[in-house]
């Protein structure tokens, strides 16, 4: 009986890190999306409205608290008026926040080039920048997807094989 | 914002509040020193600033957003909150827009002058009298060469006829504020006290901004600042036209070169009923002004 129960537990405690693992991998490209969101908003806000940055960031409908937090502390850091430029306040906010976001590698990097797009020069700089950070933010939620699916197919199979063969050896 | 706050860095602690009292200019120069000029002709200069350090400040003023401010830019200035204006000046790049070059962007910028806006309230009292016509007013035109307060007693005038007095009710004043100089508007909301009748054009070029007006607005006073062009005048007639008092602001030197512009922009027709203000800087710093009537002859000279 403690036996069949030690068993439960270990295969239970392998599932439920195999999901932790797929739910965190979801996260991350929905994260990836809401980046892509924002920056085709940002795009908007910038050819037709002509916005101010402190409006777009307090107006910007984030789905992700954690977004909504990142573009609130940026405009309060804004307004200090401390910063020589703006890119070196969204560096050092994101290096402030990066446990907040489970973003890694290449769409971390994006994230942080993202500065240029919110600080350009002008106005034709920060569209052209934008489109640059969505479209590699596109690719790359494009092969975080398939590398996903890949990998659940194989962690799926292995998972439940190992589990299979934990019994027999345990029974 | 404290102005201080827009300053680079570097300069808040040499330049705080007391500095900046009495001030009316702070003047940046790539390579020189910040300048801040006072009203007395006395001027301050601290540090040397460098292109970091003036972008910086591009930054801050722009709530760093330079790229909203791209179309004041292309006209040489725009507007901070508190009514203070920026100029600029850089590098120019035209792109060609039918027979025209029209200015395409101002890039590299070397230079700024934020001209410190104060209301002074009352200042122009002793003109009121002088263009009240009964229940309206004279078309009137302040004159004077630049610097020496024309759009300040303008706006002090709109204010004063917009407010009205115990015997005098307010009058309804549209005002058409191309350079965002009269009203000082910051994302449309006027900066400066302009009285309670007035509606504000921000913006807007004066011939349709007053064609705009008259249409939506039915005022009985059409103010605008710095009337110089052919078109400007001719919007000038129209309003005289369909009996709205015009209330404005020339460059000129004295009273006779107003007159000539007026005749020679077809407007010799209303000078009966036109009032010429000029003003005047004394030494100490106070204005004389001088009122005229339509013909040049002088009605009235004080302080």
């Amino acid at each position: 009986m403690g036996r069949l129960l030690g068993i439960g537990l270990i295969l239970s405690g392998c599932a439920g890190t195999l999901m932790g693992w797929y739910e965190m991998q979801k996260k991350r490209q929905a994260l990836m999306e809401e980046c892509i969101r924002l920056f085709a908003h940002w795009h908007y806000a910038l050819e037709r409205e002509h916005i101010r940055l402190y409006d777009f960031l307090e107006e910007y409908p984030a789905r992700f608290v954690e977004v909504k937090k990142l573009l609130m502390e940026l405009k309060n850091l804004l307004e200090q008026n401390c910063y020589q430029s703006g890119r070196i306040a969204w560096k050092k906010l994101l290096e402030e926040n990066d446990s907040a976001f489970p973003l890694t590698g290449e769409a971390w990097q994006i994230l942080e080039d993202a500065g240029d797009a919110f600080f350009g020069n002008n106005s034709q700089e920060s569209l052209r920048n934008i489109e640059i950070c969505m479209r590699r933010m596109e690719e790359e939620l494009k092969s975080a997807r398939t590398e996903l699916v890949k990998k659940w197919k194989v962690y799926m199979p292995v998972g439940m094989l190992g589990g299979v063969i934990l019994i027999i050896l345990l029974v | 914002m404290d102005l201080q706050n827009y300053l680079p860095v570097a300069f808040r602690t040499q330049v705080d509040e007391t500095t900046l009292q009495g001030a009316e200019e702070i003047r940046l120069r790539v390579g020189q020193p910040l300048e801040i000029l006072y009203a007395d002709a006395k001027s301050r200069k601290f540090g040397r600033l460098n292109a970091a350090q003036l972008r910086e400040m591009l930054n801050y003023l722009s709530g760093y957003s330079v790229y909203a401010i791209e179309e004041e830019l292309r006209q040489g200035f725009f507007t901070i909150e508190g009514g203070h204006r920026v100029g600029v000046s850089g590098r120019t790049s035209y792109q060609k827009k039918g027979r025209w070059n029209e200015m395409n962007l101002l890039s590299d910028i070397s230079g700024l002058n934020i001209r410190l806006a104060r209301e002074k309230k009352g200042c122009a009292r002793p003109i009121l009298k002088w263009i009240y016509h009964g229940r309206r007013i004279y078309h009137t035109f302040l004159f004077a060469p630049p610097g020496v307060g024309k759009t300040t007693y303008l706006r002090d005038c709109i204010r004063c006829l917009s407010m009205g007095s115990t015997n005098r009710e307010g009058l309804k004043i549209g005002v058409v504020d191309e350079r965002s100089e009269i009203a000082a508007c910051h994302r449309g909301i006027p900066q400066n006290d302009l009285g309670p009748r007035t509606d504000v054009l921000d913006n807007c070029p004066k011939e349709q901004g007053m064609k705009m007006l008259l249409r939506s607005m039915s005022p009985e006073v059409i103010a605008v600042d710095e009337l110089g062009l052919p078109e400007d005048f001719s919007a000038v007639a129209e309003s005289a036209k369909s009996g709205v008092c015009v209330l404005g602001t020339i460059h000129a030197g004295n009273a006779a070169e107003v007159q000539e512009r007026l005749r020679g922009n077809g407007l010799e027709g209303i000078l009966d009923a036109v009032r010429l203000v000029g003003l005047q800087r004394e030494e100490d710093g106070t204005r004389r002004i001088a009122v005229y009537d339509g013909v040049g002859e002088l009605l009235w000279e004080g302080c």
